[in-house]
């Protein structure tokens, strides 16, 4: 499933019910954790596990800072909506979020051409949180930077993988995609990531 | 697949390693109160929602139905307006020069009566399609409201309830307020609020200056809540109340 499709679709992709028997076939390992799914979600027991979660995905995958929250907020209404067909809560939720991000992307974008290149870049920029030193500040800019540039599909496994630290297995079954693309996305992301970072810095330099 | 161990455990430039790890301060700044903000906006998400689907899923009939009585409405509204036009004119096509007295129409509008439309009896509201007209009508007053999860329709009331007993706190009427939480309260033993409607019974205890009760629960609210968003709400409260 491309970005795409994801982007133009209605979100759950292939983490609802009708994609769960070939979710389960490919993953019959994962019994414990089915088991704790099985039952459908309540949106409390969602937003209390999931809320950081979904927060950091829409930061990641490219939200305007000062978007996060609707973007986040958004997610949440669509979960509700679908509770019952939730199999994979966070692959569910990454998924809606892409989803969600392409949204307010777009929306960015036509802001963007309307009013100001500026306004846009400052959105856009990485907010420095108290906790983060001047530093830390710098290399989340560049970090988002980075991101920004790399196609949608390696962005999300990138994020998965490198930021939300899981693993492949547990990425081809968040984002319903076979474990080799998961692992091929990953290489292509990583080169853009090391190139362009270290292109980056130097210039920063 | 040896190869796929995260950048972070593998050799790599220190710089770009704090690029990554630039990402671990990501999240919401402060986590309850976001978390609770978006409770708050899926449930009047779908309060609203519960609404918009309910109009959608019974659109049919009932949208003719709701659509007849404007219908109905303008024709007898058009029908009346014109009717007017005709009394006002009749006479005078009649007598050319026939004073529009409100006595006048009398005569040539019961001259002029027979069978066109254009006749103010044709247009009487009797005549008109009554039984269509009762139908439209109990839609809006005897619809029961759909619920489409006691969760969702329960963490709206929730709201509301907290909605209102906030607004009047701000409308400097805490008994109100008072009211209102106590109401919570009993209908909502384990609610989703309660920390909030806490803090509101504690903020409208101050303001009525109930200051020993706020104080006794304000300790009581820290000391069992340490980590709640409303903390600093209830220190400033309690503090406010030590001031003056």
């Amino acid at each position: 499933m491309s970005i795409e499709q994801l982007l133009a679709g209605v979100p759950p992709l292939g983490l609802t019910d009708k994609a769960a028997p070939a979710a389960t076939a490919t993953k019959p390992a994962k019994r414990d954790v089915c088991e704790m799914e099985v039952r459908p979600p309540t949106l409390e027991r969602l937003v209390r596990d999931h809320h950081a979660f979904v927060w950091r995905s829409a930061q990641r995958l490219g939200v305007p800072a000062a978007d996060v929250e609707d973007v986040v907020q958004e997610v949440f209404i669509i979960a509700s909506n679908k509770l019952e067909t939730i199999r994979h809560e966070r692959g569910f939720l990454f998924q809606t979020c892409i989803y969600a991000v392409g949204h307010v992307r777009r929306r960015v974008q036509r802001r963007h051409e309307v009013i100001d290149d500026e306004r846009v870049q400052a959105a856009v920029d990485a907010r420095p949180t108290p906790e983060q030193d001047l530093e830390g500040a710098r290399a989340r800019a560049v970090l988002q930077t980075i991101l920004d540039t790399m196609p949608d599909e390696l962005r999300a496994v990138f994020v998965l993988f490198e930021l939300e630290r899981l693993t492949v297995p547990e990425i081809s079954e968040m984002i319903g995609v076979p474990q080799g693309t998961v692992a091929s996305r990953l290489r292509r992301a990583r080169e853009t990531f090391i190139s362009r970072g270290q292109r980056t810095l130097r210039g920063a330099r | 697949m040896n190869e796929m161990k995260p950048l972070l455990d593998s050799e790599l430039p220190e710089d770009l390693a704090s690029v990554l790890r630039s990402a671990d301060a990501d999240g919401p700044p402060e986590h309850a109160p976001a978390e609770a903000r978006t409770l708050a906006a899926v449930a009047a998400h779908r309060a609203a929602g519960s609404n918009a689907n309910e109009g959608r899923a019974t659109t049919r009939i009932p949208f003719a139905r709701s659509m007849l009585a404007p219908v109905v409405g303008a024709c007898v509204g058009a029908a009346v307006v014109f009717a007017s036009l005709v009394w006002w004119n009749a006479p005078l096509g009649a007598n050319g020069t026939a004073a529009p007295t409100p006595s006048a129409p009398q005569a040539p509008a019961s001259a002029a009566r027979p069978p066109a439309s254009a006749s103010p009896e044709g247009v009487r509201i009797d005549d008109l399609p009554t039984a269509r007209v009762e139908e439209a009508a109990p839609k809006p007053a005897g619809r029961p409201p759909v619920r489409r999860g006691d969760s969702a329709a329960e963490l709206e009331d929730e709201l509301a309830m907290i909605d209102s007993a906030r607004a009047a706190l701000a409308a400097k009427r805490p008994e109100a307020t008072l009211a209102g939480i106590r109401a919570y309260h009993r209908r909502f033993r384990a609610g989703h609020f309660t920390e909030e409607a806490d803090a509101l019974e504690i903020q409208a205890l101050v303001a009525m200056g109930r200051r020993d009760e706020a104080k006794a629960k304000g300790e009581r609210f820290l000391a069992s809540h340490p980590g709640s968003a409303y903390v600093r709400r209830v220190q400033s409260a309690v503090a406010s109340e030590v001031k003056p």
